[in-house]
């Protein structure tokens, strides 16, 4: 008798839930816009896909086409290049060089977390000073910027190091070479890049090495991707995708969102409130680059 | 004899229960229909009386606050904004901008 009792007490049970799941309108309908489910509006997961860098061509001809960036790593707490590294700049930029005389370049030098602060602000000033020496006679510095501790992991190699990025002539990608940021999350909507030529200044940019790219679509895009296989398309869903990245950021790490930030429902206030909360809470540091 | 009567009570609970929940889940669509119907039933609103409606429905949703941001510029927690005019920006406003925004991201080093 007691299992019947309780067979039929599970069946009325489901029978509930079932009555219950069948009105998701009187579940959902007060629910904060963010926070409602994306796929009702994007076929990607979170209106975003992850993608990756590259690739570069075999055989590159323009300068937009060469992997422009080149880092020396240290051991730790030095910051003079040994004989082979030196050489080894010397013959890889000065192939850059008879390619683009007049190209400008942007030195960032970095640290790992061991040691003080102040230490560390010493030697990625001491590396970003060799490496402006090594450039002498082949291309002007233009910009520098010293990162030190990076990451705040000790001892973390990659983080002893020093970029030399060659610049194009196209200001955003430029710019994005010069942004050394954790995550980049890019607006790919169609209306964002109507002109090819824009679209592959986002291509030819130089990410910072270990990087995270996400681009934000509402289709056409799968995960590990690479960013050259890419076509922009779709509406702006970047409100979204910039709410749920925060998820997935440590503190203290940087993004940089490339976006013109139009999307086609606007922010209302509290949104627009709750988002800033959300960075603060979380550490975050956040540059726009709007095209 | 004491065990079907006692089963057949507690099945007679558990359906009272179901069918209140049921009750409860179709409430607000019995209340949906019935508005619509009456509605239906209703004569055409004048236009003062629909201009009357609107003005109504737009004082409700100003107190509530639920006003779009004319742009959504600036752009939440963002730290800095570079904008970056092919035509316009020279490398020099660029590398400007971006000094300014490194010291506002790393105020200490």
């Amino acid at each position: 008798m007691l299992s019947s009792l309780l067979s039929s007490f599970f069946f009325l049970l489901a029978l509930q839930s079932g009555v219950a799941m069948a009105a998701p309108d009187l579940l959902e309908c007060d629910q904060f816009y963010l926070a409602t489910n994306s796929s009702d509006r994007c076929q990607t997961t979170d209106c975003m896909c992850r993608v990756r860098p590259g690739p570069r061509p075999v055989n590159p001809q323009l300068i937009e086409e060469f992997d422009r960036r080149y880092s020396v790593y240290f051991p730790s707490a030095v910051h003079e290049m040994t004989s082979v590294q030196s050489s080894a700049a010397q013959d890889y930029l000065g192939e850059l060089h008879e390619l683009y005389p007049s190209a400008r370049a942007t030195v960032i030098a970095y640290t790992d977390a061991c040691g003080s602060t102040s230490y560390n602000t010493e030697l990625a000033r001491r590396r970003l000073q060799t490496a402006i020496d090594e450039l002498d006679g082949l291309f002007r510095v233009t910009h520098t910027l010293i990162h030190p501790e990076a990451s705040q992991l000790c001892p973390l190699p990659e983080a002893r190091r020093v970029d030399i990025i060659v610049h194009t002539e196209r200001r955003l990608t430029t710019t994005i070479d010069k942004i050394p940021a954790d995550v980049y999350l890019i607006d790919a909507s169609g209306s964002m890049w109507p002109e090819w030529r824009r679209w592959t200044d986002v291509i030819n940019a130089s990410y910072k090495p270990g990087s995270r790219i996400y681009v934000s679509m509402t289709s056409g895009c799968r995960r590990n991707q690479r960013i050259n296989d890419v076509s922009p398309g779709g509406g702006t869903e970047i409100w979204y995708a910039y709410w749920r990245v925060l998820d997935w950021m440590q503190p203290g790490e940087t993004l940089a969102i490339i976006s013109d930030f139009q999307s086609d429902i606007p922010l209302t206030r509290s949104e627009h409130s709750i988002i800033s909360a959300k960075v603060a809470e979380r550490g975050i540091n956040v540059i726009v680059v709007r095209p | 004899m004491k065990n079907k009567i006692l089963t057949a009570t507690v099945m007679a609970t558990l359906l009272g229960v179901y069918s209140a929940g049921v009750y409860q889940f179709s409430l607000s669509e019995i209340e949906a229909r019935e508005v619509l119907q009456s509605s239906m039933e209703r004569p055409a609103l004048s236009e003062d009386n629909r201009e009357s409606d609107k003005r109504r429905i737009l004082d409700v949703v100003q107190v509530r606050e639920f006003i779009t941001v004319d742009s959504n510029l600036p752009v939440p927690g963002a730290d800095c904004e570079l904008n970056v005019e092919e035509s316009e920006t020279t490398e020099e406003q660029i590398n400007e901008d971006l000094s300014t925004c490194f010291d506002a991201i790393q105020p200490t080093k």
